[in-house]
């Protein structure tokens, strides 16, 4: 009875507090509203809807043994606590997309974003992720891909696989391009992030060859020196001669990306990717507890309107209407394609108990959605003039503070330029315009909240580096890893056409396969560089578009495991977030290739640059340029139509395997492992 | 005290876990001991 008036409790006020969010106009609203709202729905989402899942529709069982224990190896097959095993699952899962797509999203107003980020996730994503692990569990921890071309066939398989490469490329190339938007004209940012490439390379060096194991004394010397790091850059930028070295444009900063890239897929794995990536994880789970702490100490207003004018498409962060690309940009918050792979990956692997699955793969994507919210509310809490003036294009509002001001101030959003300008100097920074992709603006939100738990206005600017220390360290980190997962992934390609391209040990074949895969996602990364429009325009939608459509292909394999069970009537779970899936992603893959507006549009962008050059208004040194752009927006189109035509194969497929099933002369045996 | 032990016992497994998600794996030092050991060194 107790626990039935607490859950009725809980209830209430999450909608109440949702209420609030959704009705209050034109006054501050405090965060707090929002955190309430979102633990709340999280709280009923997992205990109701999720145990829903686990009992009925998936029928959990403790009796049936795992792959943990069936092929325990004691290494990569190895039943493991469920606590850790959470940890190790929301490491995998967390990377920068629920950082960076709610703050784009933002444009709209927080309403959209906010509703999106918590129906979306417990409707959609945590139901794709913990189907996905239960399916891979009950198959000895089988892939996605591996899953798919059993469960779907041999044509389905090939397109998800294919697409899985794909998707890689345009993520490492856009992750790049955030990067390089927040670290340009910055001497502070790029000495200490660059700082953070040494301190790892030395840390590799003293754990395996000075003193071997000592991680902790390792682990404490790194933290230790990534803080100096962030100290130093201070000292580095009022330097005038040093400031010099470390003032990188956009395209030099995209050339060092794109080396490191293929540096850290060549170098072995012990040197610079395992301590980087050991030191990134102390910094992200620390900084993320930090920023969970400080919106709860401060419970900051929020300044974004609830809805913007640009739900009608006319936004200056990216072009479109609310329908459909707030929700392709939120995209990991919500729901993301590539928690099916890490779902069907080393975690499946791990679980001690079936009944583990719903708190690691539910649970964990709650968390995810909980660290999305926090983002938006950084961006929230800020002055929307100011959230416009570092998110807009410069092609939209001038490389000039007072032009800015003037431009974002006609949109209906009041900026002093002089207010900016104090900003830009408190966070130790020369410009803050135009610093589009997400992570300024996160760090801009995130140095307000910590300045005013700690440190106050004077620890503005060491706040504001140390989150871009931690935006470029998480985004490094998926870089760098995901360089080297594409290379595998080329290498077993090629190794296809010719064994010895296969062989990993193959320092020729490794080279190959490493400039192969940095040249796929380097060249998106410069076609964002070169863009007129900022490349966070075109290349954020592409990526989103791509994501999402990984979701819809395990959400159609998740279907028809469900199709093919005991129990198809719950393939409702999974069909419905699929079906939602598929309009959105197909509705905006259709815009961004055939809208006739440029600025949504790939090939209107490129007709209308084209129509420019023929009537000679291009100037003489930007021809070249404009001819790149023009390949690029054909190129973007046509990746757009191929990730389209992948996941209507794959989808398709399915169809005619769920029709089988349901029509055929008895249910098709599912390829689940038989139990001991 | 028992919850209190309990949480404790959950966030360490938590911060385990993610920490061992690195490409060090679950249990870094042994890890790097077999590492070293495979090059001949103690550790």
């Amino acid at each position: 009875m107790a626990k039935t008036v607490g859950w009725i409790a809980v209830a209430l006020v999450g909608a109440a507090a949702l209420g609030v969010i959704a009705t209050t106009r034109g006054e501050p609203l405090s965060s707090a509203w929002f955190l309430v709202a979102a633990l709340c729905t999280y709280a009923i989402g997992y205990r109701f809807y999720s145990a829903f899942l686990a009992a009925k529709a998936l029928g959990l069982d403790d009796a049936r043994v795992t792959p943990a224990h069936r092929s325990n190896d004691g290494k990569d097959f190895l039943p493991t606590n469920r606590w850790v095993v959470f940890g190790h699952h929301f490491a995998a899962i967390a990377g920068p997309g629920p950082l960076v797509g709610p703050i784009l999203a933002a444009q709209f107003g927080y309403l959209p974003g906010v509703l999106y980020i918590l129906i979306g996730v417990v409707l959609g994503g945590a139901v794709q992720d913990f189907t996905i692990l239960v399916g891979s569990l009950r198959r000895n921890g089988k892939s996605l891909g591996q899953m798919v071309r059993e469960e779907i066939g041999p044509v389905g398989g090939a397109a998800a696989l294919a697409g899985v490469l794909a998707i890689m490329v345009i993520l490492i190339g856009v992750l790049g391009l955030v990067v390089v938007n927040a670290m340009f004209g910055s001497p502070w940012s790029a000495f200490t992030v660059g700082m953070t490439i040494p301190i790892a390379l030395g840390m590799g060096v003293y754990m395996v060859r000075i003193r071997p194991g000592q991680v902790l004394e390792a682990s404490l010397i790194g933290v230790a020196l990534v803080l100096a790091a962030l100290v130093g850059g201070h000292w580095v930028n009022e330097h005038p001669e040093l400031r010099r070295w470390f003032d990188f444009d956009k395209r030099s900063l995209a050339v060092l990306l794109i080396g490191y890239g293929f540096v850290a897929s060549v170098l072995p794995v012990w040197l610079l990717l395992a301590p980087r990536d050991y030191l990134s994880a102390f910094i992200k789970i620390g900084t993320v507890a930090l920023l969970a702490l400080g919106l709860l100490w401060v419970r900051p207003d929020v300044h974004l309107p609830a809805l913007t004018r640009f739900i009608d498409g006319s936004g200056p962060v990216f072009a479109g209407k609310v329908f459909p690309f707030c929700f392709i940009t939120i995209a990991c918050g919500a729901m993301s394609g590539f928690h099916a792979l890490i779902s069907s990956g080393t975690t499946p692997k791990l679980i001690d108990k079936e009944t583990d699955a719903r708190f690691i793969g539910y649970g964990a994507m709650l968390m995810e959605s909980f660290v999305a919210i926090m983002a938006l509310l950084s961006a929230a809490v800020m002055e929307p003039g100011v959230y416009f003036a570092i998110n807009s294009a410069s092609a939209a509002i001038g490389t000039e503070a007072a032009h800015a001001a003037e431009v974002i101030s006609g949109w209906g959003f009041p900026l002093d330029p002089a207010a900016l300008e104090k900003l830009t100097r408190e966070v130790g920074e020369t410009t803050l315009l135009s610093r589009t992709g997400g992570a300024p603006s996160l760090a801009v939100g995130m140095a307000e909240i910590f300045s005013r738990a700690l440190g106050g206005e004077t620890a503005k600017a060491l706040w504001y580096h140390f989150a871009i220390m931690f935006e470029a360290l998480f985004i490094l980190t998926t870089l760098d890893a995901g360089t080297r997962v594409g290379r595998f992934m080329i290498q077993d390609l090629l190794g296809n056409l010719w064994a010895p391209l296969g062989r990993t040990s193959s320092l020729g074949a490794n080279l190959l396969a490493s400039a192969l895969i940095v040249a796929g996602w380097g060249y998106f990364l410069y076609q964002g560089v070169i863009d007129p429009l900022g490349g966070i325009n075109s290349l954020w939608p592409l990526f989103g578009i791509a994501n999402q459509l990984l979701a819809a292909t395990a959400l159609a394999l998740a279907t028809t495991l469900f199709v093919k069970s005991a129990r198809p009537a719950f393939a409702f779970a999974t069909a419905t977030p699929l079906a939602w899936l598929l309009t959105v992603t197909m509705t905006a893959g259709w815009q961004k290739i055939f809208s006739a507006d440029p600025r949504i549009g790939f090939l209107a962008q490129a007709d209308a640059l084209a129509a420019k050059l023929a009537s000679g208004a291009i100037a003489a040194e930007k021809l070249r340029e404009t001819h790149t752009v023009i390949f690029n927006a054909r190129l973007d189109a046509a990746v757009t139509a191929l990730f389209m035509t992948l996941v209507a194969i794959v989808v398709l497929d399915a169809a005619r395997v769920w029709w089988r099933t349901l029509h055929g002369p008895g249910p098709a045996p599912a390829a689940e492992v038989a139990e001991a | 005290m028992t919850a209190l032990r309990r949480f404790a016992a959950a966030l360490g497994g938590f911060l385990r876990g993610f920490v061992g998600a690195t490409s060090f794996g679950a249990n870094p030092r042994e890890e790097l001991c077999q590492h070293a050991q495979r090059r001949g060194r103690c550790c």
